[in-house]
């Protein structure tokens, strides 16, 4: 027995497919731990509101993209800290005042497409200011009236519009109303020449000054923000709604792995212990089991999981459950062949004759000539469950908050991602769903010839 | 030891019952070697499977008694069957033997679990050893895939599982079919040191009538599932008085080169048998009587019995 075990693991490291599958297998497990300990519980729930995504980017390119030729923006994070608090008083009335700067580096020759001030602390204040120097010693006063704690301001938002156009009338002595995004944005960051809104980016070191005024003191627990939201973000890029791909992604790692593993282990142990009892038993009940394996076969799985996932809300264990109990019959007619031909050997005659309990036979006699071509079929069966899984997933049945590469691909069909040319929506994604199921393939040819020697390798 | 009477195993099929065994009967007793023989069809696997309670369907046991040490098995729970009889008391060495180890596990874990299912209270690593010895095979062998062995080597390691339990009765199913010359002479003459040792009663399925010539003390000869004649070795090899016994003895090639004699024709169709003799159609002394009355088995001598109206 050990040696059988020893001579096939042998002979599968050394196929190339077999240790490319392994190496790969490793990789990719190596991920899922990765996923597993650094994706927060709770993503999926923070994953389907957008409300959670609004300081991201929206539909921004992967960071790299500069390398093959496309022009992006990155996004920068630009933290205030280090609240400067003096005390000021006018007539009898005090106010408190807190200062904070930063500064950031900006090299893009491209616009960003947003800017957001997401300022942080407790307590009432007045108003914000936010003194925005660029690097050619333009500045832009920006003045946030009744601000509070948590809400993001951004280009869109009136007070950010109010001080562009009076930078605007300033500068030119044109007053212009009805400005956009884009304009207030570019008022921001462009040089500006004559002609306001249309020069080049201005490269350099940016200084951020914000002012909290209050009447009462305030307390700073954690970081208020001024982010500039790029047209890159991640390594992945992000979506419609600002979600990070990548974040996506590593989520519907695990998920895709223990869906495919689940369905496949349960379908073939299943399978093969109904098919190899059937052909173990052989006579009537052979006949009525493989008659229930047939029904079970002719069952319309697609139709099954549609209403079954609409009528009730599955969690993923159900969903593998019922995944796999509509695919083992496959694997029963499979293993009933085999263990009919297992049951025309001498031995098991033998074995009757010697006087060893049935069920002994079939566990120690059985299932062992059964187990090689239950591991190579569960092997193989995993990305057939990966792949079903993301098929169903891309088809809205899946359990209700779980992360799957298909309901990523799902709602990047359902917003255009090919309209608006954000290819990374769709090519992660899918791309993953491929690479999840190679390792798995490569392992499963690699048994499937140590197992069943069908094709002769005459190099 | 072994008392079969009217033994009837019909098998259901498609065209009608098949009549394999029809009112045989049979005895060995203790430390004696008794061969059972007869063409290919002619029901003595099938009394070797019956014995054992080995007939599956479609076959059936639709009468007679088997007693063994005087207890009827045929009535027997089979769950007693297999605990106190099989392997234990009646332990049978097949056909194919040399397939009867499964590919997976070694030869010394097989005969290993015969020992624990069957409750061996000794050492068993020992006992495995000594039976191997027995068999003339290395300890060594224990440790082997049924594969890294050669066919002869399969058999005698199959005997010494059929031996693990010390079983009063031990059935050889045309044990040397596939093997070659030398090493059937080497079995024979195991199972001669067995008998002479162990005082254990064999019966010997074959079709060699030369191999039961060399060994055994009395001969059963079977035709279409009845008895053709029965008796001593002697007797029934030196002056057979069976037509169809004649037949088979002229049919064995001999080594000077003498030319063989056949029996002519083919066995009846076991679902239409004739009416009288069943061994009538190829029969060279055929009479009237032959072919509208059954022969019954009479005595013929002190040492031998015949199924035929010539006598």
């Amino acid at each position: 027995m050990d040696s059988i075990w020893k001579s096939t693991t042998r002979q599968f490291l050394r196929s190339k497919s077999g240790f490319a599958g392994l190496v790969m297998m490793i990789v990719i497990l190596l991920f899922t731990v990765y996923s597993a300990a650094e994706v927060p519980q709770n993503i999926a729930f923070k994953w389907n509101n957008p409300q959670s995504w609004t300081g991201n980017p929206v539909g921004a390119a992967p960071v790299w993209v500069g390398v093959i030729g496309l022009h992006v923006s990155p996004s920068i994070p630009v933290s205030l800290k280090m609240w400067q608090e003096s005390n000021v008083s006018a007539g009898a009335a005090r106010f408190y005042e807190y200062n904070s700067n930063s500064s950031f580096s900006w090299s893009s020759s491209t616009t960003p497409q947003d800017v957001s001030f997401l300022p942080t602390f407790r307590g009432n204040a007045i108003s914000a200011t936010i003194a925005w120097t660029k690097p050619g010693a333009k500045a832009v006063d920006i003045q946030v009236s009744q601000v509070q704690s948590g809400n993001q301001y951004d280009a869109n938002s009136p007070d950010f519009k109010n001080a562009i156009s009076q930078y605007i009338l300033a500068q030119t002595g044109q007053y212009s109303s009805g400005l956009t995004k884009s304009q207030v944005m570019s008022a921001l960051f462009d040089q500006n020449g004559k002609g306001l809104l249309s020069g080049p980016v201005d490269t350099g070191d940016f200084t951020v000054e914000v002012q909290l005024l209050s009447t009462s003191p305030l307390n700073f627990t954690s970081n208020s923000s001024f982010n500039v939201i790029g047209t890159s973000y991640g390594p992945m890029g992000t979506d419609y709604y600002g979600r990070p791909i990548d974040l996506g992604i590593l989520a519907g790692l695990p998920n895709a792995l223990e869906l495919g593993i689940l369905t496949s282990v349960v379908a073939v142990v299943g399978g093969v212990i109904f098919g190899g009892l059937a052909g173990y038993f052989g006579g009537r009940k052979d006949g009525i089991m493989q008659w229930t394996t047939i029904v079970f076969l002719a069952l319309p799985a697609l139709n099954f999981l549609v209403v079954i996932s609409y009528s009730s809300s599955l969690t993923l264990l159900e969903e593998g459950l019922l995944i796999s109990f509509l695919s083992w019959p496959f694997y029963a007619i499979i293993a009933r062949t085999v263990a009919l031909s297992i049951k025309s050997q001498t031995y098991i005659e033998a074995d009757r004759a010697m006087g060893i309990p049935a069920y002994r036979t079939f566990f120690s006699h059985f299932m062992p000539r059964l187990a090689p071509v239950s591991i190579a079929y569960t092997v193989l069966g995993i990305p057939a469950g990966i792949l079903l899984v993301e098929t169903l997933g891309f088809l809205g049945i899946q359990p209700p908050n779980l992360i799957t590469w298909g309901t990523i691909l799902d709602s990047a069909f359902f917003n255009e991602a090919a309209l608006y040319g954000w290819w990374w929506w769709v090519l992660f994604p899918g791309l993953m769903i491929v690479i999840a199921t190679i390792p798995f393939v490569l392992m499963g040819f690699a048994l499937d010839k140590i197992i069943a020697p069908r094709v002769t390798n005459f190099d | 030891m072994i008392d079969v009477h009217e033994l009837r195993v019909y098998f259901d099929s498609a065209r009608g019952l098949v009549k394999a065994l029809d009112g045989v009967d049979f005895h060995v007793g203790r430390g004696e070697i008794v061969g059972v023989a007869g063409e290919s069809g002619c029901g003595k696997t099938t009394l070797a499977l019956a014995i054992s309670r080995l007939i599956s369907s479609p076959g059936k046991i639709m009468g007679g008694k088997i007693e063994f040490e005087g207890r009827d098995i045929i009535e027997m729970d089979e769950d007693e069957f297999r605990k106190s009889y099989r392997w234990k008391k009646i332990a049978m060495v097949f056909q194919g033997s040399m397939n009867g180890f499964t590919p997976v596990f070694t030869i010394g874990s097989q005969i290993d679990e015969v020992l624990m299912i069957h409750g061996y209270h000794g050492n068993r690593v020992d006992r495995i050893a000594e039976l191997l010895g027995m068999v003339e095979l290395e300890p060594g062998i224990a440790r082997r895939f049924p594969h890294e062995l050669s066919g002869g080597q399969k058999q005698r390691a199959f005997l010494a599982m059929a031996l693990a339990i010390d079983p009063p009765f031990l059935i050889a199913d045309e044990p040397t079919t596939a093997l070659d010359v030398l090493t059937q002479s080497s079995i024979i003459n195991l199972l001669k040191t067995l008998r002479k040792k162990k005082q254990i009663s064999i019966m010997l399925v074959t079709h060699d009538l030369a191999l039961l010539s060399e060994i055994v003390d009395r001969v059963y000869v079977l035709y279409a599932g009845k008895l053709a004649e029965v008796g001593t070795s002697d007797a029934v090899f030196e002056r057979p008085k069976h037509p169809y016994t004649k037949g088979l003895i002229a049919s064995v090639p001999t080594i000077t080169g003498k030319s063989i004699s056949g029996i002519s024709g083919f066995m009846p169709d076991l679902v239409n048998l004739p009416p009288g003799c069943k061994f009538a159609p190829r029969c060279p002394n055929v009479m009237t009587i032959c072919k509208n009355e059954e022969p019954r088995v009479q005595r013929i001598s002190e040492e031998q019995k015949a199924a035929c109206w010539l006598y």
